[in-house]
């Protein structure tokens, strides 16, 4: 190619190769545009949805001999089912913490209810990770998971207001005028000046107790409204407000139809969370003879419900799951009929799982046994089919850096977790899981009245670190999966080896703070 | 436009004739202050414990100062509320001697506020009917007081000189509750997550 003359020595000919130039310059810029679009079509959404306390003991899909779910079935008919999946925190708080940073409760500190995140992790927050890549939605009907949520409010392009699908919205520190200071304003609000609590009284003399009256005489209007369609009365959580299962359902699939541009969308819904409120459909359910093993009072244990009333309480919670089931089914329809399904990443998954045994029911607990942590995930790749099942064990801080990845982020280095088999992980068998529960300690202290766990290679180590007790639980979970033989000092070598690792864990999360 | 403002004038000076004298008003307002902060500092010292396991000093501050905000707030609107009373009442009924006629409907309303929360402690909600009953009784409770108050002139010169030495606790709580106002609105106004 001719080299161009100096200016002012343009041959004609050079003039007319610029030219015959322009109409491919300007073609250019079109096509980058239409290229980027293309690229932005092919980014795909990542909607992460979550059940509150939804143990995989009790989902049929993952062996529970109850058919709790056949929607949720259908959904995993095309998914990748995660058959050994944990949560590292025993309830909301810790649980959603390591969901949505990808941490441990020891790095989190997000340990008692109430507490947030401490502010070193703050910025670490799933939504902060995917900024810029994708546009995000955060909506929890969960006021604790909401305040963790909330410390990342920035970083949320729309966070939707907790009680916004409920039949009543009972709440003041989520209005926009305290959006920038949710964790204090929740504390304050909700729990000194307007709940009663524990101490029994509301901090404010006179407004609380006339509005906590007027609210409650609401409920009681509510319940007899839905009596039919509810006879035990609506779904409900201490100061949640009621709501139909169904209502939140559409009022988060109409959340959804409103996304216009790749999106992170977090959506926690509180069922299958107590108190269970079966639907008149399932309220007579499970009228089984399903006998479940009667496992002793734990040393440990904050009630002693005996067996019969586990039994009851944990076919109760079935029906409620099936109930779920039912509503949630719209949702799983909704994805596939508006093309979610083709150009979305889907993870359906839990906070923490319910207990029920050993003379606990619910998840107010410091004891850690499978039902309490193992919790279902399963995700739906855009336009999978066909079925794929993974049983190396998972854990929820792995969510974060899958996410990452999954919208072309370097998954960050703080990150404890790692990237899920199936999602661009490998299928690691000798990969050691833990669960914390520290509701006890302080946020800004070392370590010292916890119950923690090990897990690896289908062994459970579990360490009670009280004051009051002190004890080692060693479980092999593949062949005694109800936990009944404790193996410590029948297994010394294998329980000395998870022993150090968990010994030698906790020593390095603690000196940070030895010296305060 | 002269007539407007003849008539705003009018109404004006007439409100300001019905309403307590300022003096009794702030007192009233410094008891009302006095029974709220009270009770929701006694809230806050019973949380405090569990709060220190997971919020810095500063944000344990914080709460406090919404609290003390909201103090100020509830006891503005209460006094505001018994000012309003009196002025739309008969003089005779509630503006004379209104630093214990509204202090004794405070107590009342205080009482009626902890029954109320202690029928709901123990999961009840009670019907409309019985609230009704309650607030009447309240009621009758109060007018008996204000009746006897009227009569037994030392009682009520007593129970007054009582209530003006809370007055000292307006100089603690007031300036809470604005430091309280402050701080809340500074946190609300910027980005204030940990």
């Amino acid at each position: 190619m001719a080299a161009i003359k100096p200016h002012g020595d343009l041959s004609r000919r050079d003039v007319l190769k610029v030219l015959s130039l322009i109409p491919v310059v300007s073609m250019l810029q079109p096509l980058g545009k239409i290229l980027g679009e293309a690229a932005d079509v092919g980014t795909p959404n990542v909607i992460v949805i979550v059940f509150d306390a939804w143990s995989a003991h009790d989902v049929g899909l993952l062996g529970y001999p109850r058919q709790t779910m056949p929607n949720l079935e259908r959904f995993a008919a095309n998914a990748i089912v995660y058959h050994n999946h944990y949560s590292a925190g025993t309830f909301t708080v810790p649980g959603t913490a390591s969901l949505l940073t990808g941490l441990y409760p020891w790095s989190h500190r997000a340990l008692q209810l109430g507490g947030g995140i401490i502010r070193p992790h703050i910025k670490h927050e799933v939504f902060t990770a995917v900024q810029g890549a994708l546009s995000t939605v955060g909506y929890t009907q969960n006021t604790y998971a909401d305040v963790i949520m909330g410390q990342a409010e920035k970083y949320i392009n729309n966070h939707i207001r907790t009680g916004s699908f409920n039949l009543e919205d009972d709440f003041l520190y989520n209005l926009p005028v305290f959006k920038n200071d949710t964790l204090i304003s929740y504390a304050a609000i909700e729990d000194n000046i307007f709940n009663l609590g524990g101490k029994g009284t509301t901090g404010s003399l006179f407004a609380a107790p006339i509005s906590n009256y007027l609210l409650s005489r609401q409920k009681l209007l509510l319940n007899e409204k839905w009596a039919k369609e509810y006879p035990d009365g609506l779904p409900d959580s201490d100061s949640n407000g009621v709501y139909t299962l169904e209502g939140v359902v559409e009022g988060v699939i109409q959340a959804l139809s409103e996304i216009k541009e790749p999106t992170f969308a977090y959506l926690h819904f509180l069922p299958p969370h107590e108190p269970y409120d079966p639907t008149a459909e399932f309220i007579k359910a499970f009228d089984d003879n399903l006998h479940l093993v009667d496992k002793p009072v734990h040393p440990l244990a904050y009630k002693s419900v005996d067996w019969s009333g586990l039994q009851r309480r944990r076919r109760l919670y079935d029906q409620y799951l099936a109930s779920w089931d039912q509503a949630v089914h719209k949702l799983f329809d909704f994805l596939q009929t508006s093309g979610l399904r083709d150009n979305s990443y889907i993870f359906v998954t839990a906070d923490h799982g319910e207990l029920f045994e050993r003379g606990e029911t619910g998840h107010f607990t410091p004891l850690i046994y499978d039902p309490l942590v193992h919790i279902p995930l399963i995700v739906s790749k855009p336009g999978q089919t066909g079925r794929r099942d993974i049983s190396t064990p998972t854990s929820n801080v792995d969510i974060l850096p899958t996410v990452a990845r999954l919208t072309n982020i370097t998954p960050p280095d703080w990150v404890e977790g790692a990237l899920l088999p199936g999602l661009g992980g490998i299928e690691d068998t000798n990969r050691s899981i833990f669960v914390m529960d520290a509701k006890e300690d302080s946020s800004y202290g070392p370590l010292t009245k916890f119950s923690a766990s090990i897990s690896r290679n289908g062994y459970r180590l579990t360490h009670y670190h009280y004051s009051t007790y002190e004890g080692f639980e060693l479980y092999n979970l593949v062949d005694d999966p109800e936990e009944l033989e404790n193996l410590y000092d029948a297994s010394p070598s294998i329980a000395h080896s998870l022993q150090d690792e968990l010994a030698q864990k906790i020593a390095d999360v603690n000196r940070p703070y030895e010296k305060k | 436009m002269m007539w407007l403002r003849k008539i705003l004038l009018q109404t004006l000076e007439s409100l300001q004739r019905r309403l307590p004298p300022s003096a009794q008003v702030a007192a009233v307002f410094s008891f009302v202050l006095f029974l709220a902060a009270g009770y929701s500092i006694y809230s806050f010292f019973f949380n405090l414990p569990s709060s220190l396991y997971y919020f810095n000093t500063f944000e344990i501050i914080s709460v406090f100062s919404y609290i003390m905000f909201f103090d100020l707030f509830e006891s503005l609107l209460v006094t505001a509320v018994l000012a309003a009373v009196s002025a739309f009442l008969p003089g005779k009924w509630f503006r004379e001697g209104f630093v214990y006629k509204a202090v004794l409907v405070t107590l009342a309303l205080a009482a009626g506020s902890i029954l109320l929360q202690n029928a709901m402690l123990m999961n009840n909600v009670p019907p409309l009917r019985q609230v009704a009953e309650g607030v009447l009784i309240l009621a009758l409770v109060c007018a008996v007081l204000i009746l006897l108050f009227q009569k037994i002139l030392i009682l009520q010169k007593t129970f007054v000189n009582i209530i003006e030495r809370f007055e000292i606790f307006a100089y603690i709580y007031i300036p809470l509750g604005v430091i309280g106002s402050i701080i809340v609105l500074i946190r609300n106004l910027f980005q204030w997550q940990r």
